[in-house]
């Protein structure tokens, strides 16, 4: 059984990297985008299990990816998983979330404990 | 005098009256900075090491000053009495040092036009250079920030602060001050300049090396947000300035540096509104707070 891919969209390389070496310690198999032009470059040569990605992002926004990946032609792809990550929790609620596609969210500063258990919960099987 | 007065208010919050004007450096400030300095403790201030400080300056008085502090505190010092004995001695003699003390008002090349000439020649092969400035406008300040120096001191030069502005630039093993000198406060978990639970937190996913690593990205990560951020002050760019507080915000903020993280918030809240007066103070005190953390992590850290 190989292990579950993340793909995390962030342009913090500190917060790149911190997520990065606590997912892996979990043995996920981890990815990087730095804004949501890359993470749909990503997208089209590969797919993810789980995509956790900053609302903030210059170029393009989180949320704006999100409804991108949503209406994505590939089935498998447009249903991936999103997580996103908040630094201005106020901007945004749950359901101006969930209206962009997106699943669930983490504020920022990041709660690593609800980070790990978010994700095993939010990928499949 | 080529002064200027003016006033900078804030609805609600207050007024600042403020106003400058050009004038020379009295001979009785001279002194009794000369006078201090004599009179310093003479206990040796750096545990492990000499540094090597060179202070360019053209004023006998000041050369003295800063020489006397730094040789009592521990440390080794060389003089040059102006930008071009500066840029000499360190093409011919491939000296390493560790500091570089540099004046800004000397006459024919000043300490800008001289740090300038020194990137261009040695690039990143340079000590820090810290400014010495009289206290004048807030411009040129941020003029001098934004030209590649990397810190600035005001005179007169008090001797403690020259001390501490040398210690902060030499390697961490260096920079560690004596036992018992923190306020109680930052030992604390959840205490104003490090929250040791989010470390902990992080520790248990990664191990102490995490933890390690991660702060020393975050302080590479922030000189460099915070020197683009000054940049962006000089070039009038309040956009910019905000994006490098937010990112700077979310980095303290995920790896608990809580004081530097709490004034981001603030800077970036009050960036979005418009009207900034105190923006030049607040990126000040900003670097202040990182410096601080940058000094005494490494302490704090034993404590996970």
């Amino acid at each position: 059984m190989s292990n579950k891919k993340v793909l995390i969209a962030e342009d913090s390389s500190v917060i790149q990297n911190i997520a990065k070496r606590v997912l892996e310690f979990q043995n996920y198999e981890i990815d990087s985008a730095k804004n949501g032009k890359e993470v749909l470059k990503k997208l089209e040569k590969t797919t993810y299990d789980v995509i956790l990605m900053d609302i903030n992002m210059p170029q393009m926004d989180g949320m704006e990816c999100a409804r991108q990946i949503r209406a994505l032609g590939d089935a498998k792809k447009s249903q991936i998983p999103i997580i996103a990550i908040t630094g201005n929790a106020q901007n945004y609620s749950l359901e101006d979330f969930k209206e962009a596609g997106i699943n669930d969210y983490l504020p920022k500063p990041i709660d690593f404990d609800n980070l790990v258990t978010l994700i095993r919960q939010i990928s499949p099987e | 005098m080529k002064g200027h007065i003016g006033v900078d208010s804030e609805l609600g919050q207050g007024s600042t009256f403020w106003f400058t004007f050009e004038a020379h450096l009295s001979r009785e400030v001279a002194q009794n900075a000369q006078a201090e300095a004599l009179h310093f403790s003479t206990e040796p201030q750096f545990s492990e090491s000499v540094p090597s400080v060179l202070v360019v300056d053209d004023n006998a008085v000041n050369r003295k000053v800063a020489s006397e502090i730094l040789r009592k505190a521990g440390c080794e010092v060389r003089i040059a009495q102006s930008g071009a004995e500066c840029l000499a001695m360190l093409s011919r003699e491939k000296k390493h040092f560790d500091l570089i003390l540099m004046d800004i008002q000397m006459p024919d090349m000043d300490g800008v036009e001289t740090t300038r000439r020194l990137r261009e020649k040695f690039g990143k092969a340079l000590p820090p250079i810290v400014a010495m400035t009289a206290y004048s406008m807030r411009e040129d300040r941020e003029k001098f920030l934004a030209k590649g120096l990397d810190d600035y001191i005001s005179k007169p030069i008090k001797a403690q602060a020259l001390i501490n502005k040398v210690k902060e630039h030499l390697l961490p093993v260096d920079a560690v001050p004596p036992v018992g000198t923190l306020k109680g406060t930052l030992a604390q978990p959840g205490g104003a300049m490090l929250d040791l639970g989010i470390l902990r937190q992080l520790s248990k996913y990664g191990g102490v090396e995490l933890v390690q690593e991660s702060l020393r990205e975050f302080c590479e990560d922030s000189e460099v947000l915070l020197q683009e951020a000054q940049g962006a002050f000089c070039l009038h760019q309040p956009e910019i300035i905000r994006q490098k507080i937010h990112t700077l915000k979310g980095n303290a903020g995920t790896l608990g540096v809580n004081q530097v993280a709490r004034l981001a918030t603030a800077m970036e809240k009050r960036l979005k509104e418009g009207n900034y007066p105190a923006l030049a103070d607040d990126l000040n005190l900003l670097a202040q707070h990182f410096a601080d953390f940058k000094e005494n992590y490494i302490i704090l850290l034993a404590k996970i």
